[in-house]
């Protein structure tokens, strides 16, 4: 089996900027109920992010399929897979704990605000993944924990990209990952005919 | 440390190996598999591997041991012992050197992750004693990317082996270490815990490595290693191939050595090919030499403070002597209050904070370490570990993130034996006090000799003169006229013979009245004198206005740019009476109690709350509390969303906070006292945070336990404090279980007591399913419930 090249990628500051729509779930309240100063808050946490994430793809193997526990979500079973992994960075957590002794409200508001540059992160890295595999039909991207991937996927797919090494992301026993504001995926394709 | 190591490292330039990772995985590793395993797998590859780098002409090998620790690796005897037999074997007769290779331990220590400073330390250090057992030369701790972790690691090496310590980090692509330092605050904090060579590891590549590697060289005399990856990887007609040739690395290897880097190697991406062209390329140039002695630094986890030269405040009011309020706060445990202090004597311009927790009545060697721990998490400015328990310091400097100031040893021989080594140990800038056995002398001249004599004892340890500041002792001038001379002249002397020097200044005033003028004359004079560092209330005006016109006088405030820009904020702080809450619109200042909660305006519902003048029970049961529950409701009817709930809480919770200055006990006494905590292994505090706020805002007393709590505090908790109610929060799934251990152990322990429970993962039949008395799917569910338990 050819090993996964992991591939480092930066991501601008503008890559993090969040929809409204996300902004509203990530508040829960309807997109014209959202506070006023958002935008602040944006600006906040990109002045202390450091967005970056960490992406490989390659032929679906056996081993990799075992490893990953692709085997229930049929989505993710095509001959091509694609993962990654993508960090706002320590700078954010320390950020939220600081607001967090300030106020609880605007602490609430930050951290939701976070979740959703986490995510508007995450669609740039699955763009950037699209567009280098032109010749591979992604479907849909599953994070551990969602549809029939297990949450304990995340452990061996943080380890085949290295994403310790590359970007500082750590996993606790309850599999929680630091930064906190890190999201994991898996894109399942199948080859272009 | 072996005496052939040291003449080595004298002598030339050391050369360490590549990359072992990437290339066992051209050789056959399968992905995902850690190296470390082919020791044992595979052991044949891992030799031919070593034996290819010492023929290439590695001086150091590094064992196939990234990342094994006990705590990692139940067979961590056996992977390290083989891998040490295959360097062994690989090195035969001759005779380089092998290091013990430690990575990180993929978790974050606490308080924000879930590994535990001393269990990670121990893993370390247990580690270390099987390589040293089985014949390592010196270990090499690299990849670091938490200098907290480092910071385990290298203690934890200490302790347990006699072995000498390198230590490399893993630098982000801003320069820094991903959970924030910068390479002088990673290279003092390291000098001070007394490593052999420090430096460079992996990152992004040579190019990259080059401006950090100057700043680490700038930072310290220790002879500096780079190991850079051979660039970033990518992928090419299917294989993966590395940015730069043998050729170009070698090329990056010169710049590193000509910038200062006397031990070079490589990392990932790199292989003997790789070494041997680095070292044809540098193994004629000359080892670095250094004109100037390196800067005296204090840290924190992220930033460093120079000693001398500019002279720097230390704030002083993290002291409880005297302020009643930080002595409750202290009594309370109540942090909050102490960050909030903190927070505003670095707005006030302190660059480093004092702080001491010395009460009768609290087991200081416990709370310092404490308080410094939670400190430490949210505020930049290095710390002043200020006790006089020796016992307290070294707590309290063992869980430190970084190089502390410590304060302080004196004369006497019993501080020194017990307050020198463990700046030996730990690392620290040392406050040494001119007093011993027979008090403080009288003259100058005599307080200078105690300070040589402090001097010859820290140099016997190996702890430089540029290690200590002297403090000299202000004396009370009401009480003898002539002591300030006494010390203004000997912060003279002690200048004149090298020593830096540091004051506690308004010590000299006590006893007369507007002191701030006493102060701010003997801080000038004490500037003049060559004082190094003034100890002192950052919030004076006196003080400020001395301290920034000192330094536009004397040349250290180029154009006198900052003096101007603090004259400039001056005169509007003189000219504003009364302070006013910030953010407060001057519209907003006339806004009824109950509609600025309603309308989620914490400012002005505080400056309301500052004017009532009524009996603060009656506005919290006629103002606040229907203001509170018309916005639940309208919450509960999906009218308001939960970010202006929360704002109104905040706000409900602001003008609580000045109500109760007027009533002395927290909380509605009758409302009894609520527990809350995120289950053990969880950290996720946002949700429990909301909860707290509201039940406040409805006036109950909640004590909050924080998060990651084991079964055991919650129930100890409630039964000392006769808790009704306990609301436990978890996030995950893979927290759930301990949620419902909890809620177990408090039904058979305290039957009276009822459990709520919330979270994203619950669901009211999952709740029920675990044992507790109640679901909450969101906060105001929580505080509906409590009411209804009160009735």
């Amino acid at each position: 089996m050819t090993p996964l090249t992991v591939v480092y990628l930066a991501l601008g500051e503008r890559e993090i900027v969040p929809s409204r729509r996300e902004l509203a779930a990530r508040c829960k309240a309807p997109v014209g109920d959202l506070p006023k100063d958002l935008e602040e808050l944006v600006l906040r946490l990109s002045a202390v992010s450091s967005p970056a994430a960490v992406f490989a793809h390659g032929e679906r193997s056996p081993e990799i399929t075992s490893l990953l526990s692709l085997e229930n979500e049929p989505s993710l079973l095509g001959e091509r897979i694609a993962l990654f992994a993508v960090t706002l960075g320590y700078g954010v957590d320390r950020l939220l704990e600081i607001e967090k002794r300030r106020s609880v409200g605007s602490a609430y508001l930050l951290d939701a605000v976070a979740s959703a540059m986490a995510e508007a992160a995450a669609d740039a890295v699955d763009r950037v993944v699209r567009k280098r595999c032109a010749d591979c039909l992604f479907g849909r991207r599953f994070s551990p924990g969602y549809g029939a991937l297990p949450l304990s996927a995340s452990a061996p797919l943080l380890s085949l990209l290295a994403a310790d090494k590359h970007l500082g992301i750590r996993q606790g026993e309850s599999l929680l990952m630091h930064p906190t504001k890190t999201i994991t995926a898996i894109l399942g394709g199948k080859n272009e005919a | 440390m072996k005496p052939d190591l040291k003449k080595r490292l004298a002598l030339g330039r050391l050369y360490f190996d590549g990359g072992t990772g990437t290339v066992l995985a051209a050789r056959g590793l399968p992905p995902g598999k850690p190296p470390a395993l082919w020791s044992i797998e595979n052991p044949r590859e891992v030799l031919s591997l070593c034996r290819a780098y010492i023929e290439a002409g590695a001086d150091v090998v590094k064992t196939n041991t990234f990342g094994v620790t006990p705590l990692a690796y139940p067979n961590a005897d056996e992977l390290i012992s083989s891998a040490l037999s295959i360097a062994k074997e690989a090195r035969g007769t001759r005779d380089t050197l092998i290091a013990f290779d430690i990575g990180p331990s993929g978790r974050l220590l606490g308080p924000m992750g879930d590994l535990d400073f001393e269990v990670a330390a121990a893993a370390f250090g247990a580690a270390a004693k099987i390589a040293e057992r089985e014949g390592a030369d010196l270990v090499l701790i690299e990849t670091m990317s938490d200098l907290y972790e480092l910071k385990a690691a290298v203690l934890g090496v200490k302790e347990a082996s006699s072995l000498p310590i390198f230590a490399t980090c893993a630098f982000d692509r801003t320069g820094k270490l991903m959970t924030g330092a910068d390479g002088a605050t990673v290279a003092a904090t390291l000098g001070g815990l007394g490593v052999t060579a420090l430096g460079l590891n992996c990152s992004f590549g040579p190019r990259e490595m080059l401006p950090i590697l100057k700043e680490l060289r700038a930072a310290t005399d220790l002879p500096i290693i780079a190991n850079p990856n051979a660039g970033l990887p990518r992928v090419e007609n299917g294989k993966t191939v590395y940015d730069l040739s043998p050729r170009e690395f070698a090329e990056y290897g010169r710049q590193l050595a000509e910038a200062g880097a006397s031990i070079l190697g490589g990392c990932c991406g790199t292989d003997p090919d790789y070494l041997a062209a680095l070292i044809e390329k540098t193994k004629d140039l000359p080892l670095p030499s250094r004109v100037e002695p390196p800067p005296t630094l204090i840290t924190s986890g992220t930033h460093s403070v120079k000693l001398g030269g500019d002279p720097i405040l230390i704030g002083e009011r993290l002291n409880p002597t005297g302020k009643k309020r930080l002595k409750d706060a202290l009594r309370a445990g109540d942090v909050e209050y102490l960050i909030g202090e903190a927070e505003r004597q670095v707005a006030s311009g302190a660059k480093v904070l004092d702080v001491n927790v010395g009460l009768p009545e609290l087991a200081e060697s416990s709370v310092l370490p404490q308080v410094v721990s939670e400190l430490q998490t949210v505020i930049d400015a290095p710390l002043c570990l200020d006790s006089s328990s020796p016992e307290a310091l070294e707590r309290a400097m063992r869980v430190y993130s970084g190089k502390p100031l410590v304060n302080s040893v004196t004369g006497k021989e019993a501080s020194l034996s017990a307050v020198l080594p463990l700046v030996k140990k730990y690392g620290g800038v040392l406050i040494a006090l001119t007093m011993d056995e027979t008090g403080i002398p009288e003259t100058a001249e005599e307080r200078v000799l105690i300070a040589e004599r402090i001097a010859e004892r820290a140099a016997a340890l190996g702890i430089p003169k540029s290690e200590l500041l002297i403090d000299p002792l202000a004396l009370t001038v009401s009480a003898d006229p002539m002591a300030p001379s006494v010390t203004l002249k000997a912060i003279r002397l002690l200048t004149e013979r090298g020593f830096r020097t540091s004051l506690g200044v308004s010590n000299v005033s006590f006893g007369l009245p507007k002191r701030d003028l006493v102060n701010a004359a003997f801080f000038s004079a004490a500037l003049s004198a060559g004082l190094s560092a003034a100890i002192m209330n950052p919030d004076s005006l006196p003080m400020q206005d001395t301290y920034h016109a000192y330094r536009a006088l004397t040349g250290l405030d180029a154009a006198c740019e900052e003096y101007i820009a603090y004259a400039e904020a001056r005169t509007e702080v003189q000219g504003t009476a009364a302070p006013v809450s910030p953010g407060l619109r001057e519209a907003d200042a006339a806004l009824p109690i109950g509609e600025a909660i309603e309308a989620g305006r914490p400012a002005p519902a505080k400056a309301a709350a500052e004017l009532d003048g009524r009996d603060p029970m009656s506005v919290i049961q006629d103002e606040i509390v229907p203001a509170l529950d018309r916005v639940g409701r309208a919450f509960e009817e999906k009218r308001v969303y939960l970010p202006r709930l929360l704002l109104s809480a905040d706000a409900a919770v602001g003008a609580l906070s000045v109500l109760r200055e007027r009533f002395p006990k927290k909380g509605d006494p009758g409302k009894g006292t609520i527990i809350l905590a995120t289950v053990k292994g969880d950290i996720h505090d946002i949700g429990k945070n909301i909860v707290r706020v509201l039940l406040e805002s409805y006036g109950y007393g909640v004590l909050d336990l924080g998060r990651d709590v084991p079964p055991r505090r919650v129930l100890d908790a409630a039964r000392e404090c006769g808790a009704a109610l306990v609301g436990l929060s978890a996030l995950m799934t893979t927290t759930v279980p301990a949620m419902q251990e909890t809620v177990e152990l408090l039904h058979r322990e305290l039957p009276f007591v009822r459990v709520m429970v919330g979270g994203a993962v619950l669901t009211e039949e999952y709740a029920r399913e675990i044992g507790a008395d109640a679901y909450c799917a969101d906060a105001m569910a929580a505080v509906r419930y409590a009411e209804s338990l009160k009735r």
